[in-house]
C-alpha cells in the first residue's frame, strides 16, 4: 500500500517534470496531431489516394484566393489549363469555392463505418491540389495523409518488436553470463553478420505477390526488426554487463531477490536511456529504410502511398528544379523524425530515476 | 538506369530489298570516308552503363560487356550502316549469293591489320566460325546460324575469299555474318588448349586484346571508365587518304545511374549524353547557353506490351480455370486494348517524348512496319461494348462481373528495374479500375518475372520490353507457337489456334522467300493477325533524344545508330 | 585475457560457417538462377543454357551447392563469378580496398564529428547551439542516403564548384605525382564520404549526448563536483570516459552497416566499390561472387565486434574475463 501511493507520487513528479519541458509537450502534440491526421486520413483528405487527375499531372499547389474585387470574400480557387506539357494557367474567369465537409469518394472509416464526407474539397471540375499533383496528376496532400498510416504505425510496430527481443536477449546474456551468454551473443552475431541490405533483397523477392503492399512492408519490417534486435541486444548486454556488479545489485542479490525481479527492477531500468534514445532514433531510420527500398522499386509499391516512396520517386534533377513540391515527403519525414527525438528527450529526462537536475 | 531488358533481339535490316536473285554487292575498297575533312587529335568523354563482364566478344552476353567491344575493337564481316540500317560491307569488301540463294562467297578486303601488325586474313574468319561452331563454347552466335539444326558448311577458298553453303535458301542468314570475328594468332592455341572461354576476361592485360576495330584498349579500371586509344593500323580512310580515326583518345566512364550521367554532361565533362523524356525540357532551355544540340532521332526499337497468360498449362488454372475462359475471349481482350490510354502513358510516363506503337515490329522499322495495322485508339465506351459482348456485366456499384457471377480480378506484373515501365502499369491498371475491374498490379524483380514467363507459366498478365530490330525473322523465338519465347504460349507441340498456325507458316514463307516485297507480305500479314488476335497489346515507345556538345562534328544521328556508330570519322573541334 | 582473446577467435570459425550456411540459403530463397538472365535472350537455345547450368553446378540441390562452395572455400578458393568467368578474387579484389577507403573516411566523419558535438551538446543542454546542432543531425538522419548524394552532386554542378561528380580517380590520375594523386583521391571521396559519414552521425551524436547526460548526472561525478574539481577534468577524465563505454559496443556495428549501407550511395557517386558490384551480384544471383561480399562484410563485422569487446575490456576495468 505505501509502496504503491509512492509509486504514484513518483509517476506525478514524473510526468510534472516531463510537462515542464515545452519543447517535449509540443513535440508530443505534433506527434499526436500527426497520428490523428493518419487515422482521419480518408475524411481529411479530399480525395482518395489513387485518384487521378490525368489532365493535371505535375499541376503546381492551387493556390487560394481570401479576396477578389469586392475585397474580402469566402475562399476560393481559379480553374487551370494545360498550357504545354506540365505547365498550367489558372483562368480568373472561373471561380471555384472552397466548400467543408462535401461529400466525395466513398471510404470506410477505421474499416467500419462506410462514409463518403470530406473535411474539405471545391465546387466544379478543378480538383483542388493543396500540396500540388504528381506525374500521374494525384493530389499530393491527399497522398501524403494516406501515407501517413503506412510510414508512422508500421515502424512503431516494429521497434516494439525488436525491442522487446533486445531488452530480453541482452538482459539475459549479460546478467547470466557465461554459457548462455556465449549462445545469445553468437546468435546475434550471425544474425547481424549478414548484410541487411541483401537480406531484404532475398526476401523481397521471396515474398508472395497477392498480399496487399502494406502487409508486405509489413512483413519485411518485421523480418528487419527481427534482425535490427542484435545490434540492441549486445549494447544492453554490454550495460548490463557493467551494473550487474553495481552495489545496489549485488546487495539485491545478496538478499535473495529472484533473479527476475533483479533483471526487470534493476537492471533494465537503468538501460532506458539507451533504449528510448534507440527507439526514437530507429523510428525514422525504418521511414528511410523503405525509401531506399523504393529506390530499387522493392518498397510499398504504387499506387499505395508512403512517404519513402513518394519521396523515392521524386528523386530526378528535374523534379526538384521544375516540380519542387514533390519534396515535401522530404520534409514530412524530417518533422516526424525531429519531434521523435525531441519527444525522446523528453521522457528521457522524465523518466531517468536519477535525473534530478531538471526537477 | 534506364534498363531496357537484358534481351538483345540482334538488329537486322533490310538489305534484302537488293537481294534479289543472284547479284554482287561491293563497296569501296579502300573505304574513305564522305564525311567533310575532320581535324586530328582529342579525347571523346562518354559514359556507359554498366561495367563489362568480359572482354572474349563471342561469350559475352550483356550488353554491358557489347557496348564496350562491338564496332569500336572488333568488327564483323559485313555490318549495318547507323543511318539507312542497311547491310554492307566491312571486313568483307564484296559479296555475292548463288541464284538459288545457298551459297554466300565473300571477298576479303586486302591489307586490313589486326592492332599489333600481323595481317588479317580468310584463316581468321574460318577460325572464327570454328569457335561458333564449337559445342563447347557457349555462344549466342551459334543458335542463329543453324537453318534446320544445321550450321552452315564454311571454306576458305583462298586467302581473300570464304565461302559459306547453305542446307537451303535462308535470308535471314546474311545478317549472321556481322558476327565479330577474332584473330587466329592470338586465340588458337589457346583455344586448342580447351581455354577459350577463360581468355580475354576482364583482368586481361589490355595490350593482349587485338581487334581490327578503329580503337584499342588501354586501360580498365573496374566500376570507373575504360580508355581507349586510336588503332593506327585502322583501314578507313580520311577524304585525304589519311588513316582514321581522327580521335586519339576515347574515355568511356562508367556510371550505372541516370541522374549521374546527366550532372556529369551538364558539368561538361562528357560529350554526348541520351536524354530521357522527363529531362527534355530542361535540357533544351540549356542547350544554346550551354553549347549542345539536342536531337530528336524519333522512336528507338524497343516494345513494351502486355502479355496474356494464355497457356492452358498454367497451374494456378485448377483454382481459377475462368481466368483463362476471360483472356482467350477476344471481347475481353480488345476490351482491354480499347482501355490503353496512350496519350496518357507519353505524357505521363514519357514527359511527353514518345509514340504510340500497335505492331509487333518496331516503330522505326520502315521496310516492315505495317502502318494499317487494326488500332484500338482510348475509349472506354467501346471498352464496355467488347465486354457487354462478351456477356460481362455490371453491379450497382460499378464492379465488372462474369455471366458467372465471378468478380472480375487479376494480376499485371511488371519488373521493379525499370520506372517508366512501372508508369505504365499504373497507368493502365488505373483505367481497367475505371472498367470495374479489380486489378492487382506489382512490380516484382527482374528474375523471378522471367521464371514466370519460362517455365512456371502462372501469371495472368505481364507487361515487358523486347529490344526489337528490323529484320522480323529475328523474332523467330517469340513468334511461332513452338518458341521458348512465346510468351503467352510457350513450346506448343502443335499450335493451339488458327492464327497461330497461320503464323507459323508466315515465318517459314518470310525466312525462305528471297523477295522484299514478298517478305513484306508475309510480315505484314503477321503484324494484321497481332493486332486482330491480341495476344499481346502493344504500348508506347520513348523518343531516342540526344544532348550533343557543338564541338563534336560529323555525327549522324540516328534511334538505330545513336551518336557513335560512326566513331571513326567523329572529330572534335577546339 | 590473453586466453579469453583465443577462445574468442576459436569461436569465430563456428561461426563463420553459421554464417555462410544462412547466407548461402538466403540467396537461394528466391526462385531462379544466374541463367534467368538469358533464357529470356531469344538467340540462346535452351540447349546452352542447360549445358551451362550442369557446368556452374546449378542443377544440383542447394545443399550439394553449399558443401561444394565449402569444399573449395576450404581450399582457398572462392570460386569462379558466373557472370566475369574469372575468379571472385580478382573481381573483388580491387573493389574491396576502394569499399574500405570510403568506409574508413565515413567512419572518420561519422565519430570524428559525433563524439565531440555529443559532448558539447550534452555538457551545453538547451542551449541555441544543441538545439541547432540537433536539428542538424536530424536533417541529415530525414533524407535517404541517395537522394542527399544526389543533391549534393547538383549542387556542385549548379555552382560549378571545381569538385568531381563521379568515381574515384580523374582520367589524368595516373600522370599526377603521388601528392596530387592522393590529393585527387580525396576530392572524389568527399561527397561519398560525406553522405555516408553524416547518415550516422545523427545516431551517434544523440546516442554519446545521451550517455553524456546519464554520467554527468551519476552520483561520482556529482560527488566530484562537491570536491571542487575542475569541471573541464570531470567531464574529460571522468565522464566521457565511462560515457564512451556503449559506443565502443557500437563500432563493431558501425563497420558492417557501413559495408552494406554504401551500395546505393555508390552507385548515385559512382564511387567504384564493393557495394554496386554486390548489388549487381546479388539480384542477378552470380552466387559465388555475391557469397564473396557477403563472407567478406561478415568477416569484417565479427572482427569489428571482436575488437570492440576488446576495447571495452580496456576501457571497463568493472567487466571481468574468466
Amino acid at each position: 500500500m505505501q509502496n504503491s501511493i509512492l509509486k504514484n507520487e513518483l509517476l506525478i513528479k514524473r510526468i510534472k517534470s516531463f510537462r515542464r519541458n515545452k519543447i517535449a509537450v509540443t513535440a508530443g502534440i505534433i506527434l499526436i496531431i500527426l497520428y490523428l491526421l493518419a487515422i482521419f486520413a480518408p475524411f481529411v483528405a479530399p480525395y482518395s489516394s489513387n485518384q487521378n487527375f490525368k489532365q493535371y499531372f505535375f499541376h503546381p499547389p492551387t493556390k487560394i484566393h481570401f479576396s477578389d474585387e469586392n475585397g474580402l470574400s469566402w475562399p476560393y480557387i481559379y480553374q487551370t489549363k494545360s498550357i504545354g506539357w506540365a505547365e498550367y494557367k489558372s483562368n480568373q474567369q472561373r471561380k471555384q469555392p472552397l466548400k467543408f465537409l462535401v461529400t466525395g469518394s466513398e471510404y470506410k472509416f477505421l474499416g467500419i463505418f462506410k462514409s463518403n464526407l470530406h473535411l474539405f474539397g471545391v465546387q466544379g471540375n478543378m480538383p483542388i491540389f493543396l500540396l500540388g499533383s504528381d506525374n500521374y496528376g494525384r493530389d499530393i496532400f491527399s497522398r501524403l495523409l494516406f501515407g501517413s498510416r503506412v510510414s508512422l504505425f508500421i515502424a512503431f510496430v516494429a521497434i516494439l518488436i525488436s525491442t522487446t527481443i533486445a531488452l530480453l536477449m541482452g538482459g539475459i546474456a549479460g546478467y547470466y553470463g557465461g554459457l548462455v551468454d556465449n549462445i545469445i551473443m553468437r546468435l546475434a552475431e550471425i544474425v547481424m553478420s549478414i548484410p541487411s541490405f541483401y537480406l531484404l533483397l532475398a526476401l523481397a523477392a521471396v515474398l508472395p505477390l497477392d498480399i496487399s503492399s502494406a502487409f508486405r512492408f509489413f512483413l519485411i519490417v518485421t523480418i528487419l526488426a527481427f534482425q535490427g534486435w542484435a545490434g540492441m541486444a549486445r549494447v544492453i548486454r554490454g550495460m548490463v554487463l557493467a551494473v550487474k556488479n553495481e552495489d545496489y545489485v549485488l546487495a539485491a542479490r545478496a538478499i535473495g531477490a529472484a533473479d527476475k525481479k533483479i533483471i526487470i527492477k534493476h537492471i533494465l531500468p537503468s538501460t532506458s536511456t539507451f533504449v528510448i534514445i534507440r527507439a526514437t532514433v530507429a523510428i525514422p531510420s525504418y521511414i528511410i529504410m523503405e525509401s531506399g527500398l523504393s529506390f530499387l522499386g522493392l518498397g510499398i509499391q504504387e499506387p499505395a502511398a508512403s512517404w519513402g516512396n513518394m519521396l523515392s520517386s521524386a528523386q530526378n534533377i528535374t523534379k526538384i528544379t521544375d516540380f519542387p513540391w514533390l519534396l515535401i515527403p522530404g520534409f514530412l519525414i524530417f518533422i516526424t523524425v525531429l519531434n521523435y527525438n525531441l519527444l525522446g528527450d523528453g521522457l528521457r529526462d522524465a523518466l531517468d530515476p536519477k535525473n534530478t537536475y531538471s526537477v | 538506369m534506364k534498363k531496357r531488358i537484358f534481351i538483345y533481339l540482334i538488329l537486322f535490316m533490310l538489305i534484302f530489298a537488293t537481294l534479289a536473285a543472284a547479284q554482287n554487292i561491293s563497296l569501296q575498297d579502300p573505304w574513305y570516308s564522305k564525311k567533310e575533312q575532320g581535324k586530328y587529335g582529342g579525347t571523346l568523354i562518354s559514359t556507359l552503363t554498366g561495367d563489362p563482364k568480359t572482354f572474349n566478344i563471342l561469350i559475352a552476353k550483356e550488353t554491358s560487356s557489347t557496348d564496350v567491344l562491338a564496332g569500336y575493337i572488333f568488327e564483323g564481316l559485313l555490318t549495318r550502316n547507323g543511318v539507312t540500317t542497311e547491310l554492307e560491307p566491312e571486313l568483307a569488301k564484296e559479296w555475292s549469293i548463288s541464284e538459288d540463294g545457298k551459297v554466300y562467297t565473300l571477298k576479303l578486303r586486302r591489307g586490313v591489320q589486326w592492332s599489333d601488325g600481323v595481317e588479317f586474313t580468310a584463316d581468321d574468319v574460318i577460325f572464327t566460325f570454328d569457335l561458333i561452331s564449337d559445342q563447347q563454347i557457349p555462344t549466342s552466335s551459334r543458335d542463329v546460324m543453324l537453318i534446320d539444326a544445321e550450321f552452315p558448311e564454311y571454306k576458305k577458298l583462298d586467302k581473300y575469299t570464304v565461302q559459306f553453303k547453305l542446307a537451303k535458301s535462308f535470308a535471314p542468314f546474311l545478317n549472321n555474318l556481322t558476327a565479330p570475328i577474332l584473330p587466329k594468332h592470338k586465340l588458337y592455341s589457346i583455344w586448342q588448349a580447351g581455354d577459350f572461354n577463360k581468355v580475354w576476361g576482364i583482368n586481361t592485360e589490355p595490350a593482349e586484346i587485338v581487334g581490327t576495330g578503329p580503337f584499342k584498349l588501354k586501360e580498365y579500371k573496374p566500376g570507373e571508365r575504360i580508355i581507349m586509344v586510336k588503332n593506327n593500323l585502322y583501314w578507313r580512310k580520311d577524304p585525304a587518304g589519311k588513316t582514321l580515326p581522327y580521335l586519339e583518345n576515347w574515355v568511356r566512364i562508367i556510371a550505372d545511374n541516370q541522374e549521374t550521367k546527366s550532372l556529369l554532361f551538364e558539368k561538361g565533362q562528357t560529350h554526348f549524353l541520351a536524354v530521357r523524356g522527363i529531362d527534355y525540357k530542361r535540357f533544351a532551355s540549356k542547350a544554346d547557353q550551354n553549347d549542345f544540340t539536342l536531337v530528336n532521332a524519333g522512336p528507338n526499337f524497343g516494345t513494351d506490351f502486355l502479355i496474356f497468360n494464355l497457356n492452358p498449362r498454367n497451374p494456378k488454372l485448377k483454382e481459377q480455370p475462368w481466368k483463362l475462359e476471360w483472356f482467350n475471349n477476344i471481347h475481353f481482350r480488345k476490351a482491354i486494348a480499347y482501355a490503353f490510354d496512350k496519350q496518357t502513358m507519353i505524357s505521363q510516363a514519357m514527359a511527353g517524348q514518345g509514340t504510340p506503337q500497335w505492331s509487333p515490329v518496331s516503330s522505326p522499322n520502315k521496310v516492315y512496319l505495317n502502318q494499317d495495322v487494326k488500332k484500338y485508339p482510348f475509349n472506354l465506351e467501346k471498352a464496355r461494348q467488347e465486354l457487354k459482348a462478351a456477356k460481362f456485366y455490371w453491379d450497382d456499384s460499378g464492379k465488372l462481373y462474369d455471366q458467372n457471377d465471378r468478380r472480375v480480378e487479376f494480376n499485371i506484373l511488371t519488373y521493379a528495374e525499370n520506372n517508366t515501365i512501372i508508369s505504365l502499369m499504373n497507368i493502365i491498371a488505373s483505367d481497367l479500375r475505371n472498367l470495374g475491374m479489380k486489378i492487382n498490379a506489382s512490380p516484382i524483380e527482374f528474375n523471378k518475372l522471367v521464371s514466370k514467363l519460362d517455365n512456371e507459366w502462372d501469371f495472368d498478365t505481364i507487361i515487358i520490353g523486347l529490344t526489337g530490330g528490323v529484320e522480323p525473322h529475328s523474332g523467330s523465338n517469340v513468334w511461332p507457337s513452338n518458341g521458348h519465347l512465346h510468351m503467352w504460349n510457350p513450346r506448343q507441340k502443335n499450335p493451339a489456334t488458327e492464327w497461330e498456325a497461320r503464323i507459323d507458316e508466315l515465318f517459314r514463307l518470310g525466312a525462305a522467300a528471297t523477295s522484299i516485297k514478298q517478305r513484306q507480305k508475309y510480315y505484314d500479314e503477321f503484324q494484321e493477325i497481332i493486332a486482330e488476335k491480341l495476344p499481346v497489346i502493344y504500348t508506347v515507345v520513348p523518343n531516342s533524344i540526344y544532348a550533343v556538345r557543338n564541338n563534336l562534328k560529323n555525327t549522324d544521328i540516328t534511334a538505330y545508330g545513336g551518336v557513335i556508330w560512326n566513331i571513326y570519322e567523329l572529330y572534335l573541334e577546339d | 585475457m590473453k586466453t579469453y582473446l583465443i577462445r574468442r577467435v576459436l569461436v569465430l570459425i563456428p561461426l563463420l560457417l553459421a554464417i555462410s550456411l544462412l547466407s548461402f540459403f538466403i540467396m537461394q530463397l528466391s526462385p531462379g538462377n544466374y541463367l534467368d538472365q538469358l533464357r529470356l535472350n531469344p538467340d540462346i537455345s535452351s540447349d546452352l543454357i542447360n549445358r551451362l547450368e550442369s557446368e556452374y553446378g546449378l542443377n544440383q540441390n542447394i545443399f550439394h551447392q553449399y558443401l561444394h562452395w565449402l569444399w573449395q572455400l576450404l581450399h582457398g578458393n572462392l570460386g569462379e563469378s558466373f557472370s566475369y568467368r574469372i575468379p571472385v578474387t580478382e573481381v573483388i579484389g580491387s573493389r574491396i580496398a576502394n569499399t574500405f577507403i570510403l568506409s574508413l573516411a565515413a567512419m572518420i566523419i561519422a565519430w570524428g564529428l559525433a563524439i565531440p558535438l555529443g559532448i558539447y551538446s550534452a555538457t551545453h543542454r538547451y542551449s541555441i547551439t544543441d538545439n541547432f546542432l540537433s536539428s542538424f543531425a536530424f536533417i541529415g538522419l530525414s533524407i535517404p542516403n541517395f537522394f542527399f548524394a544526389l543533391i549534393l552532386l547538383f549542387l556542385i554542378v549548379k555552382y560549378s564548384l571545381p569538385l568531381p561528380v563521379s568515381g574515384m580517380t580523374d582520367i589524368m590520375h595516373d600522370f599526377m605525382s603521388p601528392t596530387e594523386q592522393l590529393l585527387d583521391i580525396l576530392r572524389h571521396l568527399l561527397v561519398p564520404a560525406v553522405v555516408l559519414g553524416t547518415a550516422s552521425t545523427a545516431s551517434l551524436m544523440r546516442q554519446m549526448r545521451g550517455q553524456m547526460l546519464d554520467v554527468i548526472n551519476s552520483d561520482y561525478i556529482r560527488t566530484a563536483r562537491a570536491k571542487g574539481l575542475k569541471e573541464r577534468t570531470i567531464i574529460y577524465h571522468h565522464a566521457l570516459r565511462n560515457a564512451l563505454n556503449p559506443m565502443i559496443t557500437l563500432f563493431g556495428y558501425q563497420l558492417s552497416s557501413l559495408l552494406s549501407g554504401a551500395a546505393l550511395t555508390e552507385t548515385v557517386t559512382g564511387w567504384p566499390g564493393l557495394g554496386k558490384m554486390m548489388l549487381t551480384a546479388v539480384r542477378g544471383k552470380d552466387i559465388y561472387l555475391a557469397m564473396a561480399g557477403m563472407m567478406m562484410g561478415s568477416f569484417m563485422l565479427v572482427i569489428g565486434n571482436l575488437i570492440s569487446d576488446l576495447l571495452l575490456a580496456l576501457n571497463d576495468p568493472r567487466i571481468k574475463y574468466d
